[in-house]
C-alpha cells in the first residue's frame, strides 16, 4: 500500500490554528533540547524568559517597546504584499526615516514638544516614503524586480547612516564609539502614565487600525487586492497599475518610517548605528508568519517580541541571548513546515493492478 | 605607490571569502533557488570552523567542518524550498537568524581562545616575481587560490558540461527540464547544499586565516555582500572574481584609510558598488527587458510536479 | 555513450508497444480518469478521441510519468513498468509532446534537443538534429534561439526531440490546435512516416474530422471512461460523435441572418507593437446586431487585435471609436486576466461595480450589495457553485467562464469582444457560451468573436475576417466561406502576404 500527497484546496480553521501552536511548542521544545546540550537549566531559563517578556510589568513593558516597531515593520511588508510586492527594504526605510528625523530635530532646537514631534515624524515618513519610491519607480515603470533594489537600497541606506552619524552629525565630546549629537530634549515620545512604554505603542497600534480598515473595507483597498492578485484583471478594469504599486510602495515606506522614527525618539535621544536592529528583516518575517493580514501581525509581533526580550534577559543568568534568536528561527520554520505539510492530504494509493476487462467496466473504488 | 599596492593586495584576501560565498550562491540562484541565508552560513561556518581549529590544530579539518556546518545548515534550506515549497526568501532569512543565533550561541566561549596554527602564506613561482601584480595577486594563501580555480571550474562546469546544462535548464525552465527527464530535484538539492558548503568555507576562512579569532557577528554582513555580489555580476560566473575584488579592495582601502587616520567618509566609497549596480540594473531592464540581465527566468519559483493548471 | 542512431526499420508492426490497464486518477474527489484501458500498436497511427474535460490529458500524464494514477498498471513491450517521473517513462521509450511545449526559451534548439540526454551540444548533436529533421521535412536550424521560434517550428522542436532519443512511442496532445488545417496536414504526414518505420503513434484530438482522414484505430473517452476501441475504417462518424459526446448537446445552434446596425466599433489603420504578436494597419467595423468572426493561425495577432477592441491596449498609432460606453471582454486565458484566482467567487462577479454605487458609497465597500449582486447572478446563468466564498480558483474551466460570462453580460454592453471563448469547455458549458454569444448579438450588441475553432466561427459568424501576420487578409460573409478557403486564407496560400 504505498502513500502520497496530494494537493488540498481548503484547510480547515482548526488546522490552521493548531499549526502556529503546535509549532511554538515544538520551537519551546528544541530550545530546550540545546540548553540542556549545553548543560543549562531549562527551568531557570525558560522562567527568566517568561518573566521578562509577559511575567512581570516591567518585562512586560519591555516587550511592548520592542514589539513597536516590529509592529510597524510587518505593518509595512504586509500592507506592500498586498500588492505582491516584496518590500525588503524596511531596514533602510526606517533608516533614512532617522535621518530626516534627525536633521529636523537638530535645526529645531527651540520648538515646543508636540510640534516638534509632529514635524519629524512627517519628515521622516517622508524621507522613508521617498526612498521606496527609489525601488518603486522602477517597478511600476519597467518591471525591474524590487526584492534586489530594496535590498541594494537597504545597504546604501545605512552606509548613509553610517556616513552621517562619524560625520557631519558626529559628537565630538564622545570618543570611541559614534554618536551623533544629542538631540534636543523636546524630542522624545512621552510615557504612558508611569510605564516605561512610550506612546509609540499606541501609535503604532493606531497605524494597524487604520491599515486594516483600509486594506479590507474601503474600494482603494479592494482594488488594491485586485491588482495585486492579477495585473492583467486590473488592466482591463482600469485600474492603474503603476499608480497603485507606487502608493503602497510609498504607504509601506512611510509606516517602516515611523518605526524609525519611533526608535529615534524613544531611546537614547541621539541617532545611533544599531537603529534599526534588524526590524526591518524581522518585520518580513512577521507579516508573512501573520498571512499577510493585519490582526495576526499584530500577535506575531507582540509574540516575537516577547521572544527576544526574554533573550536579552538570559545574559544574566549567563546563558547567552543567542538561544532566543535560535528559538524563534525554529518556530518560524516549524510554522512554515507545518503550513506546507498541511496543505496536502495524505491518500493511500493501491498499485495492484486490477482485472483485465473491457472498457465500459464500471468504476472501482481506490482502497 | 606603496599604498594602492596593498590596498589591492589585502583586498585580494578580503574578497575571497566573498568569492566562495558568493559562487556558491550563484550556483544555487542559476538552479533557480535563492537563498537569503547566505550570512547565516558564513557565520556558522566561521564559528564551527574556529571551534574545530581550537581544538585539534588542524586547519584543513576546521575548514572541511566549518564547510560541512554551512552545507548542513543549506540542506534545511532545499529541505523546506525545495521538499515543501516553502517562501524562498522568508525560509533565507530565516536561516540568516538561525545561524546568526548559532554561531553566537556555539562560540559564547570562544572569544578569547587564540588559533594557533597559521596557514601561512605560499608564493607562487614565477608569477610572485612579477612586478606590482606578482604582490597583488601571487602572494597568498592557498585558499586564495584556490577561490580562483574554484570559480574558474564552476564557470566551465556551468556553461560547457552536460550537468551544467541541467543547472540552467532548472533555473530557466523546471518543466521542460522535468518533461526532458532532467532530475530537477536533485539538482536543485545538490546545488543549494553546495551553496552552503562554500559559503561556509568563506566563513571558516574570516575565522582561521584571516582574522584568527572569533567574535560575534565576524563577517559583518559579508553574506549580504555576497548575495549581492550575484547580482552585481549578473550571474555570470567569471565576473565573480572582479567583483569580489573589487568590493574586497574597498573594504581593503576603508581599513587602509582609517589606520592612516585619514577622515574621508568611507562608507561614501563602500556605497559606490551598490549604487553603481542599481543604476546598471535599472538602465539595462529599461533597455533590454527580454534579457532581464541574465536573472534565471525560474528564480524563486517553487516546482510542483503535480500542479494541475 | 554517443549520439543514438535512427533504429532500423522495425519488424514489429502490429506488436503492442505500450498499454496500460485500468487507470484511474482523482483530482479534488472526482475521477479524471476512470479504469482506463488503452494500448498502442508499433506501425499504427491511434487516435485518443473526447471532448474537453474528458480526461484525455490526465491519461496522457499518467502514461508519460507526470501523474501518478491511484491504480492501475502501465507495460512496455509487456513488461510491467512503474513510472516515478517523467525520466522513467522516457527511458521505457514513451515520448510526448504535450500542449503547453515544454522547451527552455533561452536555450538554442540544439540545446533544447540535448537536454537530459547523454550527449553534449556539439557538432555531432547539431548533425543529427537536421538529419532527423530533414526526414520528416522540418526546417529546423540548431543554433538558433527557442524564443525566435514560431509555434509551428516549436512544435516539430518537439518531435525532433523525441526522435533523437529514439522514442518508439510518440504521443501527442491537441498537435493541431495552433496549426492551419494546411500545416495539419503536413504533421499527419510526418506522424504517418514514422508509424510506416515502426513507431507507435497516438494524437489527442477533439475533433472527429482528423481522426476520420489520419488514424487507424480510435479509442474514445468520454468523463474519464473509455467508451469505444475501434478501427478507423468502417466506423461512422455519427457514431463516434455520439460516442464523444452523449446526447446532452442538442441541436447545434444556427444564428439567423439579421439586419445590421450602427456601427458599435471602429478601428482604423490600427498598429501596435513588434514582431510577430504585432498589428500592421488594421481596419475593421462592428455594426449592431452583427457577429464578427476573426480567423488565423495563433500567433497572427488576433489577441492584439482584440484587446485593442475591448479597449485594453492601446494601439500605437490608428484609430480606435467604440460609440457605446460599456464594452465586455471575454479573455482567452480566464484565470490569467479576467479573474484573480485568490479571491472569492462573489468578489471576482463584483469587479465591474464595484467602485459605483449601491456597492461603495465614499470610501467604504458595502460586502451586503456584493454578495446579494453575486447570489442574484449565479442564479441567473446557473454557474455552479455551492459557496461563492470559495476561491474562484476552485472552479472548474467551464464554471470559471460562466463567472465571466455572468459578470460581463450583466453590463449589457454594446460591443462584445470574446476570446477563444469555448476553449477548453466541456460541450454542455460550450453550447451555454455560444447561446450567450448569439443573445447579445440578437439583443443588439457587436459581437467580435476570435476563435480558433473554425466549426464555431463558421456557425455563429455574419461575417469572417481573416487574419494573417498582423492584417486583415480577407473578409468572406457568411454564406460563401467553407474551411478550405479560410484555411487557404489563413497560411497565406493565396498570395495574402504582401
Amino acid at each position: 500500500m504505498a502513500s502520497r500527497f496530494e494537493k488540498r484546496t481548503d484547510v480547515g480553521l482548526a488546522t490552521r490554528i493548531a499549526v502556529p501552536i503546535l509549532a511554538v511548542v515544538g520551537g519551546l521544545a528544541a530550545g530546550a533540547l540545546i540548553l540542556v546540550l549545553g548543560s543549562h537549566n531549562v527551568g531557570d531559563a525558560y522562567s527568566a524568559m517568561w518573566d521578562a517578556s509577559f511575567g512581570t510589568s516591567r518585562g512586560f513593558e519591555q516587550t511592548l517597546t520592542r514589539a513597536t516597531p516590529l509592529l510597524l515593520t510587518g505593518l509595512a511588508v504586509t500592507a506592500a504584499l498586498r500588492m505582491n510586492v516584496w518590500n525588503i527594504g524596511a531596514e533602510g526605510q526606517m533608516a533614512m526615516a532617522a535621518v530626516g528625523a534627525t536633521f529636523v530635530a537638530l535645526h529645531a532646537e527651540s520648538m515646543a514638544k508636540l510640534p516638534l514631534l509632529l514635524l519629524m515624524f512627517a519628515a521622516g515618513a517622508a524621507a522613508a516614503a521617498g526612498w521606496a519610491l527609489i525601488a518603486a519607480i522602477p517597478r511600476a515603470w519597467v518591471g525591474l524586480n524590487e526584492i534586489i533594489t530594496t535590498l541594494f537600497l537597504n545597504y546604501i541606506a545605512l552606509l548613509q547612516l553610517s556616513a552621517l552619524i562619524n560625520g557631519p552629525w558626529k559628537d565630538p565630546t564622545v570618543v570611541g564609539f559614534a554618536y551623533s549629537k544629542p538631540l534636543p530634549p523636546q524630542a522624545a515620545l512621552p510615557f504612558i502614565g508611569t510605564t516605561s512604554v512610550t506612546v509609540g505603542i499606541y501609535i503604532a497600534l493606531g497605524v494597524a487600525l487604520l491599515l486594516g480598515w483600509m486594506l479590507n473595507r474601503t474600494r482603494l483597498g479592494f482594488s488594491l487586492t485586485i491588482t495585486g492578485g492579477n495585473t492583467r484583471a486590473a488592466e482591463y478594469l482600469r485600474l492603474g497599475v503603476g499608480r497603485r504599486i507606487i502608493f503602497v510602495f510609498a504607504l509601506s515606506g512611510a509606516i517602516a518610517g515611523m518605526a524609525g522614527v519611533i526608535q529615534l525618539t524613544a531611546s537614547s535621544g541621539r541617532l545611533q548605528e544599531g537603529l534599526t536592529g534588524n526590524y526591518g528583516y524581522t518585520g518580513i518575517l512577521v507579516a508573512f508568519l501573520a498571512r499577510r493580514r493585519v490582526g495576526p501581525t499584530v500577535v506575531v509581533a507582540l509574540l516575537f517580541a516577547g521572544l527576544l526580550n526574554g533573550g536579552n534577559a538570559l545574559q544574566a543568568t549567563g546563558i547567552p541571548s543567542s538561544i532566543a534568536q535560535i528559538v524563534q528561527a525554529i518556530i518560524i520554520i516549524f510554522v512554515l513546515a507545518g503550513e506546507s505539510l498541511s496543505g496536502y492530504r495524505l491518500r493511500r494509493t493501491s498499485s495492484a493492478p486490477t482485472a483485465t476487462a473491457g472498457p465500459l467496466r464500471p468504476a472501482e473504488e481506490a482502497s | 605607490m606603496d599604498f594602492w599596492i596593498d590596498a589591492l593586495s589585502t583586498g585580494v584576501v578580503l574578497g575571497t571569502p566573498l568569492a566562495f560565498a558568493a559562487i556558491g550562491e550563484l550556483i544555487a540562484e542559476r538552479g533557480g533557488v535563492i537563498n537569503l541565508g547566505v550570512e547565516g552560513m558564513m557565520l556558522i561556518g566561521a564559528v564551527v570552523g574556529f571551534v574545530t581549529g581550537v581544538n585539534t590544530d588542524s586547519v584543513p579539518l576546521a575548514f572541511a567542518a566549518g564547510a560541512a556546518a554551512g552545507g548542513l545548515l543549506a540542506l534545511v534550506h532545499a529541505l523546506m524550498v525545495v521538499g515543501l515549497r516553502v517562501n524562498q526568501i522568508v525560509m533565507g532569512l530565516t536561516l540568516t537568524v538561525l545561524g546568526t543565533g548559532l554561531s553566537s550561541y556555539i562560540g559564547a566561549d570562544y572569544g578569547s581562545k587564540p588559533l594557533k596554527h597559521d596557514l601561512g602564506t605560499v608564493d607562487l613561482p614565477l608569477l610572485s616575481s612579477i612586478p606590482w601584480i606578482g604582490r597583488i595577486f601571487f602572494r597568498h594563501d592557498v585558499m586564495v587560490y584556490l577561490a580562483g580555480i574554484v570559480v574558474v571550474a564552476v564557470a566551465l562546469i556551468v556553461n560547457r558540461t552536460r550537468v551544467g546544462l541541467w543547472l540552467r535548464a532548472a533555473g530557466e525552465s523546471p518543466a521542460a527540464a522535468d518533461a526532458a527527464g532532467v532530475p530537477i530535484f536533485a539538482v536543485r538539492y545538490v546545488a543549494v547544499c553546495l551553496g552552503g558548503v562554500l559559503a561556509g568555507i568563506g566563513g571558516a576562512y574570516l575565522s582561521v586565516v584571516y582574522t584568527r579569532s572569533w567574535s560575534d557577528q565576524l563577517t559583518a554582513g559579508r553574506g549580504w555582500i555576497a548575495v549581492a555580489l550575484v547580482i552585481f555580476a549578473s550571474w555570470r560566473p567569471l565576473l565573480i572574481l572582479p567583483g569580489a575584488l573589487l568590493f574586497g579592495f574597498i573594504d581593503a582601502l576603508n581599513f587602509q584609510l582609517q589606520a592612516k587616520g585619514v577622515s574621508v567618509p568611507s562608507q561614501y566609497l563602500s556605497m559606490m558598488p551598490y549604487v553603481f549596480t542599481l543604476v546598471v540594473l535599472t538602465v539595462v531592464w529599461t533597455r533590454q527587458r527580454t534579457r532581464n540581465w541574465g536573472m534565471p527566468l525560474a528564480l524563486g519559483v517553487p516546482y510542483e510536479r503535480e500542479g494541475r493548471s | 555513450m554517443g549520439v543514438p542512431t535512427a533504429p532500423p526499420a522495425r519488424e514489429r508492426t502490429g506488436q503492442v508497444a505500450l498499454s496500460a490497464h485500468g487507470i484511474t486518477k482523482y483530482f479534488d474527489g472526482k475521477a479524471a480518469n476512470d479504469s482506463v484501458d488503452f494500448s498502442a500498436r508499433c506501425g499504427e497511427v491511434h487516435a485518443l478521441l473526447g471532448e474537453n474535460g474528458a480526461g484525455k490529458t490526465t491519461l496522457i500524464s499518467v502514461l508519460c510519468g507526470q501523474y501518478r494514477p491511484d491504480s492501475g498498471e502501465i507495460q512496455v513491450d509487456g513488461e510491467v513498468r512503474r513510472f516515478s517521473s517523467p525520466r522513467d517513462a522516457l527511458r521505457a521509450g514513451i515520448g510526448v509532446v504535450h500542449q503547453d511545449l515544454r522547451q527552455v526559451d533561452r536555450f538554442t534548439v540544439a540545446e533544447n534537443v540535448v537536454l537530459g540526454t547523454a550527449q553534449r551540444v556539439d557538432r555531432r548533436a547539431e548533425e543529427r538534429v537536421e538529419e532527423i529533421a530533414g526526414e520528416l521535412g522540418f526546417h529546423l536550424e540548431p543554433r538558433a534561439v527557442v524564443a525566435r521560434l514560431t509555434v509551428g517550428e516549436r512544435q516539430q522542436l518537439e518531435i525532433v526531440k523525441l526522435l533523437f532519443r529514439g522514442m518508439s512511442t510518440l504521443i501527442l496532445d491537441e498537435p493541431t490546435a495552433v496549426l492551419a488545417p494546411q500545416q495539419s496536414e503536413q504533421l499527419f504526414g510526418a506522424l504517418r512516416r514514422l508509424a510506416d518505420s515502426g513507431k507507435a503513434i497516438v494524437f489527442i484530438t477533439h475533433r472527429l474530422r482528423e481522426v476520420t482522414s489520419a488514424a487507424d484505430v480510435v479509442t474514445v473517452l468520454r468523463h474519464g471512461r473509455v467508451v469505444a476501441h475501434r478501427p478507423v475504417d468502417g466506423a461512422q462518424p455519427e457514431e463516434l460523435a455520439r460516442l464523444m459526446i452523449g446526447d446532452e448537446a442538442g441541436p447545434r445552434i444556427k444564428a439567423e441572418p439579421a439586419p445590421t446596425g450602427e456601427p458599435v466599433l471602429e478601428l482604423r489603420a490600427v498598429a501596435c507593437g513588434t514582431g510577430r504578436r504585432s498589428l500592421h494597419g488594421v481596419d475593421l467595423t462592428v455594426r449592431e446586431h452583427e457577429i464578427v468572426g476573426v480567423a488565423g493561425v495563433s500567433g497572427n495577432g488576433q489577441v492584439e487585435l482584440a484587446e485593442v477592441a475591448a479597449g485594453m491596449l492601446e494601439p500605437d498609432s490608428g484609430d480606435r471609436r467604440a460609440a457605446g460606453e460599456t464594452v465586455a471582454f471575454i479573455p482567452e486565458d480566464r484565470l490569467a486576466t479576467g479573474l484573480v484566482g485568490s479571491m472569492t467567487i462573489a468578489e471576482n462577479l463584483s469587479f465591474r461595480r464595484f467602485r459605483r454605487a449601491p456597492m461603495s458609497s465614499r470610501f467604504w465597500l458595502r460586502y451586503r450589495r456584493l454578495r446579494d449582486h453575486a447570489h442574484d447572478l449565479i442564479e441567473r446563468f446557473r454557474i455552479p457553485v455551492t459557496n461563492d466564498n470559495a476561491h474562484v480558483a476552485s472552479l472548474s474551466g467551464g464554471g470559471l467562464q460562466r463567472v465571466i460570462v455572468a459578470r460581463e453580460m450583466t453590463e449589457a454592453p454594446e460591443l462584445l469582444v470574446a476570446a477563444q471563448p469555448t476553449r477548453g469547455l466541456d460541450v454542455v458549458s460550450a453550447q451555454a457560451v455560444r447561446r450567450q454569444l448569439l443573445d447579445a448579438r440578437n439583443g443588439g450588441a457587436g459581437v467580435l468573436l476570435v476563435t480558433e475553432d473554425l466549426d464555431e466561427l463558421l456557425e455563429l459568424s455574419d461575417r469572417i475576417v481573416v487574419m494573417l501576420a498582423g492584417k486583415i487578409v480577407a473578409e468572406l460573409p457568411r454564406g460563401s466561406a467553407t474551411r478550405a478557403e479560410l484555411g487557404r486564407h489563413m497560411t497565406g496560400a493565396h498570395g495574402d502576404e504582401a
